[in-house]
């Protein structure tokens, strides 16, 4: 860890604490990983780079209940792009995680995560018909065309998922590997 | 020549909204003396989105998966990118923190199961460029797909990180290149082959994703690609289905068919179209 005397406390170290974030501190603020990443492309004020700098200067409230954080696409071109190995995206996965940890949960972002462990407990599997309206809540009205498009053929999941076989034996490791 | 065999673990894409990737891997194995083993106990990889709730659950439930291929004795082969590089990544997070691998061999020790690190995790295109070679795919074609001008797509999660993953090179791949080439059809070479379709954010950021889909599909269609290919299950699904999305952002429609690729092998190896499910697509596979 870096000797930066805010490393070790508040945001920038619980970061540095996960092994997704651990080496946030040798960011040279380059700017590659934005310059490089799709999203930042199609959404202007989205940029990893920026991220990582308002991480490092302690800004967690904001940055920990935006939306922002649940944009990347985790397509890796930032971790495949970074000179000093910082692997961006995985610095939005560790702010992602602590996001949930500390109850910043109110995010469409937020809510498609939490959905997965509630599916896996529940069958074994994700259960991609109830997905949607986890995620997006009420606004799911915006996928209508969507859905209406795919039910046309055939692609509209079934919402009852087959259990997997063994499925006790997958809740005693969610209850005990759980934080 | 015995049948190479596989712990198929398809991903619950294809097990739910994209049915006719499985249905068409399922009907091209025989043909390609792969035979898959159906694991009915095995888990969602939770796609490194569980990870972002519960990292060691995420991990315990796929050294669980991995350890059931490696107790049967078979490597797994996967239809998803993104089920690769999560269980990928998985045997390095495991290898890194053994005192953490130890731990989940304990729990695991209960149900009869350990995870030594010896079985590999396989995509099927990595299957069809390492162990069945061009010359193989070529022997088996029956109709060629001569003049098709055909886009691949690879997904990120098939080559990003490449010192994760470190299947071939993530700026300049060529693997399904060859694959095209041996179904007697030309590869359109466009830079976005390499680009990310989206699909992580389909729902969580729209915009963005029709964004990226139109620049994916937009590079291909700029230089003259009938149809696009793609190994990702979660790739067909996104290009495909938020294809009309793209649309209203362009002058004239795409209309650019994405094909999997289980579904394009099996096309050059002349199965029909209903065996393929070559009418489940949302822009039309012309015939
Ligand atoms: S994360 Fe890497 S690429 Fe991005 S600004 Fe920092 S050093 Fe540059
Ligand atoms: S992984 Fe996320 S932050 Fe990095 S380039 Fe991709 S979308 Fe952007």
């Amino acid at each position: 860890m870096g000797g930066a005397a805010e490393v070790g406390r508040g945001l920038p170290g619980e970061v540095a604490a996960l092994p997704d974030g651990k080496d946030i501190d040798h960011c040279i603020q380059c700017g590659m990983c934005t310059a490089t990443c799709p999203v930042a492309e199609a959404v202007p004020g989205f940029s990893p780079r920026q991220i990582i700098a308002r991480t490092l200067m302690n800004l967690g409230e904001e940055l920990l209940a935006s939306d922002e954080i649940w944009y990347c696409a985790r397509c890796q071109q930032c971790v495949a792009t970074c000179r000093k190995d910082i692997r961006p995206g995985d610095i939005i996965t560790a702010l992602r995680i602590i996001a949930i940890r500390m109850g910043y949960r109110k995010t469409a972002g937020a809510r498609h995560t939490l959905a997965f462990l509630g599916d896996i407990k529940k069958k074994g599997k994700l259960n991609e018909a109830t997905l949607a309206f986890k995620t997006l809540g009420m606004s799911t009205i915006t996928m209508v065309p969507y859905a209406m498009r795919m039910m046309l053929k055939g692609k509209i999941p079934s919402p009852i998922v087959k259990k997997i076989e063994g499925l006790d034996e997958v809740r005693a490791l969610v209850e005990e590997y759980r934080r | 020549m015995s049948a190479a065999r596989f712990a198929y673990y398809p991903g619950c894409a294809a097990e739910a909204t994209v049915k006719e990737a499985d249905r068409a891997m399922q009907a091209i194995a025989p043909l390609l003396n792969l035979e898959l083993e159906f694991f009915e106990n095995m888990t969602c990889c939770g796609a490194g989105v569980l990870h972002e709730e519960e990292p060691d659950v995420s991990l315990a439930l796929n050294a669980r998966n991995l350890a059931i291929a490696e107790r049967a004795g078979v490597d797994l082969l996967t239809l998803c990118n993104t089920c690769l590089l999560t269980m990928v990544k998985a045997q390095h997070e495991l290898k890194s923190d053994p005192a953490l691998a130890k731990r989940i061999n304990e729990s695991l020790a209960k149900f009869d199961l350990h995870y030594e690190g010896r079985v590999r995790v396989r995509h099927l295109l990595w299957v069809l460029a390492e162990d069945v070679g061009p010359e193989a795919i070529r022997a088996l074609v029956k109709k060629p797909l001569t003049g098709m001008r055909i886009a691949p797509f690879y997904g990120c999660h098939i080559l990003r990180p490449e010192e994760v993953l470190g299947f071939e090179d993530d700026r300049d791949p060529d693997s399904m290149e060859r694959i095209i080439e041996a179904l007697g059809a030309e590869p359109v070479r466009y830079d976005a082959r390499t680009e990310c379709c989206g699909f992580h954010v389909m729902l969580v950021n729209k915009p963005a994703t029709t964004n990226m889909v139109g620049q994916c599909l937009g590079g291909a269609s700029d230089k003259g690609a009938d149809v696009m290919v793609t190994p990702c299950t979660l790739c067909q699904l996104t290009l495909d289905s938020y294809q009309y999305l793209a649309d209203k952002t362009r002058e004239k429609p795409l209309k650019l068919p994405v094909l999997h690729l289980p579904q394009l092998m099996g096309m050059a190896f002349g199965l029909d179209d209903k065996a393929l499910g070559l009418n489940k697509h949302l822009v039309a596979v012309a015939p």
